[in-house]
């Protein structure tokens, strides 16, 4: 082989390991604003029925994920790559990338969402920063991904300064705090199953056709299910919500969303699962940046301290990108 | 013919002309994926690379052609093959019958 030529292949690789790393950290800032928004969101959506707690989220939920759904389409659009949506779900692919919507979706997110109502925002937060460790060793296992000691010391110190972020001590008694804690669970469980299973099937398939399939199955399972809920309340929220100035808030959170999702889609695929968890659960540190400028949230010295252990956990992750050109031992 | 996805078909290509280049691979797909605006060469690069960093396949070769321009010469590896198999085996039994 060319000497010259080699270097230049070498070169070529670095910059797409590089360009992964970048998407990750991209996926986290997109995220911790969407968090933000939404919980601005959240307030705006109100019902008079008994069980509105419940209803507001999964309608905002399943408006979350079908706008992303549609910006993600748009964008296959755009590329050209629209075409693939077809060919993947008459693939022997489809059922991966079906299955592991339906886990990260409906069961992850509204698991999160469920944890947070009945736990509360903190410790729901706390434990759902757990799914890089959760992800690691499940890719690890199934993906045999290669994870060196300096990148696994990063995740941990990442999900710790997560863990510090968001966690606050409870104030009074919670009945239903431990089915919460247990939902918080169900998520992390899930997202850190979702990021496997769907880096599994992007090895054969566009991570852009992957993202919006996932986006759209966790709408439609989301929209079955308000359909379905009996006296129709939730399906007359819904479509109350999406005519109002809401939908429209909804519709440019959802931009957001896409673009987040878009770009761990891409990190997973690119650098590996391990590290674009690892990245992308800095979403804590800009959650506390975004609810600072845009809620007025006060910074403590835990946040600081949690903030500066995300930075030191991140860098580590990070690492040498020489290393992602062998992610797997296979 | 339905298509398969793009991916799925540039794997295909490489374990059936090992040591088939990014520039043949280009237009080979360019033929069967007509309408497809997204099948370039920067798209296909990054297929390629992405399947070499999870080791499906390997770089035999590298030399520039006539007009300068990188080419690359891949192969399947025996992991590339067997997720062939597995993951898409619809798809390999579709190619195979064709093919």
């Amino acid at each position: 082989m060319e000497q010259k030529a080699l270097l230049l292949v070498q070169q070529r690789e670095l910059s797409f390991a590089k360009k992964g790393i970048v998407l990750s950290l991209i996926s986290g800032l997109l995220y911790g604003l969407d968090s933000v928004l939404l919980g601005m969101v959240f307030p705006l959506v109100t019902s008079t029925n008994s069980t509105g707690m419940l209803v507001v989220p999964l309608v905002i939920a399943c408006m979350y994920d079908g706008f992303a759904a549609i910006w993600i389409l748009i964008k296959n659009i755009i590329s050209g790559k629209w075409r693939e949506y077809g060919r993947t779900l008459r693939s022997g692919l489809a059922k991966n990338i079906i299955l592991a919507a339906i886990i990260g979706g409906p069961i992850g997110m509204f698991g999160n969402i469920l944890g947070i109502y009945f736990a509360g925002p903190s410790y729901a937060a706390a434990i759902t920063s757990a799914y890089p460790a959760i992800g690691a060793i499940l890719g690890g296992i199934f993906l045999k991904e290669k994870i060196s000691a300096r990148v696994g010391i990063g995740v941990i110190l990442a999900i710790t300064g997560a863990y510090i972020v968001a966690y606050v001590p409870p104030e009074g008694s919670n009945p239903n705090f431990y089915l919460g804690i247990f939902l918080a669970l169900v998520a992390a469980v899930g997202w850190a199953v979702e990021g496997v299973m769907s880096t599994y099937g992007m090895d054969l398939i566009d991570s852009d056709i992957a993202i919006g399939i996932r986006e759209t199955i966790s709408f439609l399972v989301y929209l079955s299910i308000i359909i379905l809920l009996p006296g129709q309340e939730a399906f007359q929220l819904f479509l109350h919500t999406v005519n109002s100035q809401v939908g429209l808030c909804l519709a440019t959170i959802g931009l957001f969303n896409a673009t987040s999702y878009l770009c761990w889609y891409r990190s997973m695929n690119m650098t590996g699962v391990t590290r674009a968890m690892g990245l992308n659960v800095t979403y804590a540190l800009w959650a506390v940046f975004f609810g600072w400028l845009l809620t007025g949230l006060k910074i403590t010295p835990t946040l600081i301290a949690g903030v500066i252990i995300i930075c030191i956990g991140t860098i580590l992750t990070v690492g040498n990108p020489k290393e992602i050109m062998k992610i797997r031992n296979n | 013919m339905s298509l398969v996805p793009v991916k799925i078909r540039i794997l295909q290509l490489i374990s059936e002309n090992q040591g088939i280049s990014n520039e043949d691979l280009l237009l080979l797909l360019k033929k069967e994926y007509t309408w497809d605006r997204n099948i370039n060469e920067k798209s296909i690069e990054d297929y390629l690379i992405s399947f070499k960093n999870i080791g499906m396949i390997e770089l035999t070769d590298i030399v520039f052609d006539a007009g300068g321009k990188l080419k690359q010469f891949y192969k399947i590896t025996d992991y590339g093959l067997n997720r062939l198999k597995l993951v898409a085996e619809k798809e390999y039994k579709q190619f195979k019958k064709i093919g």
